[in-house]
């Protein structure tokens, strides 16, 4: 940690230097936890330039959760910031950071993969180990107990598999296994409670803390997990959407994954506590509605800019709807908090709806926004723009460059 | 509009707080107290945020005739009747002793 330290140091002195500072790191929204790294608790309505913040490595990936984020940079180390009331940042403490810590916990070891949850944590290995920390009281940490744990704790369920992801929710978590011939599986484990870990418990039973897994992906290999609030999703290599959990839009809740009726071939998924975002083809879908959207629009009226995509589905299936706000330009990235949605564009064009009371949509000011509008974040650079990705935690927003 | 309804059983009780909670969109968490049970409310709100959830519950758990109350509000009215009896037996013997020596 020291050397991770002073290397910091000596990153930042040699950036005084240069005028024209890189920044690589921006946020905004909800900051009652420290979850926006300014150092204070303050919200943010507009983007907030991180400019003290420099990890020598850059961030390959982040991840944000209901009040903490963590970021991974490309050596494998990880720093966690934000609340840490249950442990889930990782330090061996219950305390709130409000700057990126390095998880010392994990410095034997090269992390390839993260995810956040409402306040879990989950860190995967390049040897496919899998570490969890934080909640645990719906036995989503899937080591046998209901216990909650402030450093990283490896699920020993795993030691004899291979683990290439790990998602987590609000109350549940979700592992991607993958064997030498390339068979995928998924576990759940944690709270059962809208048939997110995809099992149907016998009797009064709401949860299991050791993970089980989910039938029904035997003829698919699976590359991408997602989950938030009580639902979860996969994407298979071939582009289908799998969604377990609680339904979207009123529709009951699936105990057990169901394929999205699409001849859409999805790319990214990126799930909200009432919508999921979709991309295929450089487009946006959305299924289900973010709540504030649904105040704002009685009945079955729809947004005046989103044209509803029918596709001919089951009168019983969740409506896709494709987002129809963008000219010549390709999504490359998305992210959904609880409530709101962000997206990046090939042309680095940051663009953010939904819920904005806490300004996490970065529009300067704490209005709903029922369509996506541009957010400027001041990134300089053209050449760059490509590399700029979107993380959404509930009520707060981050956008890093990578590379 | 009420954001969600939820179960009682799906809140967690938090020492802190005193209260049921169940976490809201906004990161923080929705709140109801069990004073607040007791008194029928069913409205958790969240202390950061305008939104709001209604708790789904059966009053009687909660209620005045409920197991949940503070055995020493239950056992209290018994125990003042029971030393009203008691003083009153006292006084009528003290009574009827002195009327005995008066006789």
């Amino acid at each position: 940690m020291e050397a991770e330290e002073s290397q910091m140091k000596e990153d930042k002195e040699e950036r005084v230097d240069d005028e024209e500072e890189e920044i690589r790191l921006w946020s905004w929204g909800a900051g009652s936890e420290g979850q926006l790294a300014t150092g204070t608790l303050e919200d943010q309505s507009a983007p907030q330039a991180l400019r003290s913040i420099s990890l020598v490595h850059p961030i390959s990936q982040m991840a944000c959760g209901g009040a903490h984020a963590i970021a991974l940079t490309s050596n494998g180390r990880v720093f966690t910031w934000g609340r840490g009331a249950r442990g889930q940042l990782g330090h061996g403490d219950l305390a709130n950071h409000l700057k990126p810590k390095i998880v010392d916990f994990l410095e034997s070891f090269v992390i390839c993969f993260i995810s956040a949850g409402w306040n879990h944590t989950g860190f995967v290995t390049d040897t496919g180990r899998l570490f969890m920390c934080g909640d645990g009281s719906f036995g989503q940490l899937g080591n046998g107990d209901n216990q909650s744990r402030s450093l990283p704790q490896e699920v020993l369920f795993f030691q004899s598999k291979h683990v290439v992801q790990v998602t987590c929710g609000m109350r549940h978590s979700l592992a991607l296994v993958t064997t030498e011939a390339c068979d995928s599986s998924i576990y759940g484990y944690g709270s059962a409670r809208h048939g997110q870990i995809g099992t149907q418990l016998s009797g009064r039973r709401r949860f299991i803390n050791i993970p089980e897994v989910i039938p029904g992906f035997e003829d698919s290999r699976i590359v991408n997990l997602c989950a938030n609030g009580d639902h979860s999703a996969a994407l298979s290599a071939n582009g289908k959407l799998y969604t377990w959990g609680r339904g979207f839009s009123g529709c009951s809740d699936y105990h057990q994954p169901q394929v999205l009726p699409s001849s859409l071939r999805f790319s990214q998924i990126a799930l909200g506590w009432n919508h999921a975002l979709l991309v295929s083809d450089g487009q946006v879908y959305m299924l289900g509605r973010m709540h504030t959207l649904v105040q704002q629009t009685s009945g079955r009226q729809h947004y005046p800019d989103i044209s509803v995509f029918h596709e001919a589905l089951a009168a019983s299936a969740p409506l896709l709807q494709r987002i129809t706000c963008l000219d010549d330009e390709s999504v490359i990235g998305i992210a959904a908090g609880s409530e709101h949605s962000a997206m990046v564009t090939d042309k680095g064009k940051i663009m953010t709806w939904g819920w904005g009371e806490h300004g996490q949509l970065g529009l300067g000011n704490t209005d709903d926004q029922s369509t996506p509008q541009t957010v400027e974040i001041g990134c300089k650079g053209t050449g760059s723009y490509g590399l700029l990705r979107v993380y959404c935690g509930s009520g707060f927003t981050f956008v890093a460059k990578h590379g | 509009m009420s954001y969600d309804d939820v179960e009682i059983e799906d809140m967690e009780w938090s020492e802190e707080l005193q209260a049921f909670t169940y976490p809201c969109p906004c990161g923080d968490l929705f709140q109801i107290t069990k004073e607040e049970l007791r008194i029928g409310e069913e409205i958790a709100r969240c202390p950061s945020c305008s939104l709001y959830i209604t708790v789904i519950y059966n009053p009687d758990d909660f209620g005045d005739s409920a197991e949940e109350r503070p055995p020493s509000e239950q056992l209290q009215p018994i125990a003042v009747s029971c030393l009203h009896i008691l003083s009153n037996i006292v006084l009528l013997l003290l009574l009827s002793h002195s009327c005995l020596r008066l006789v």
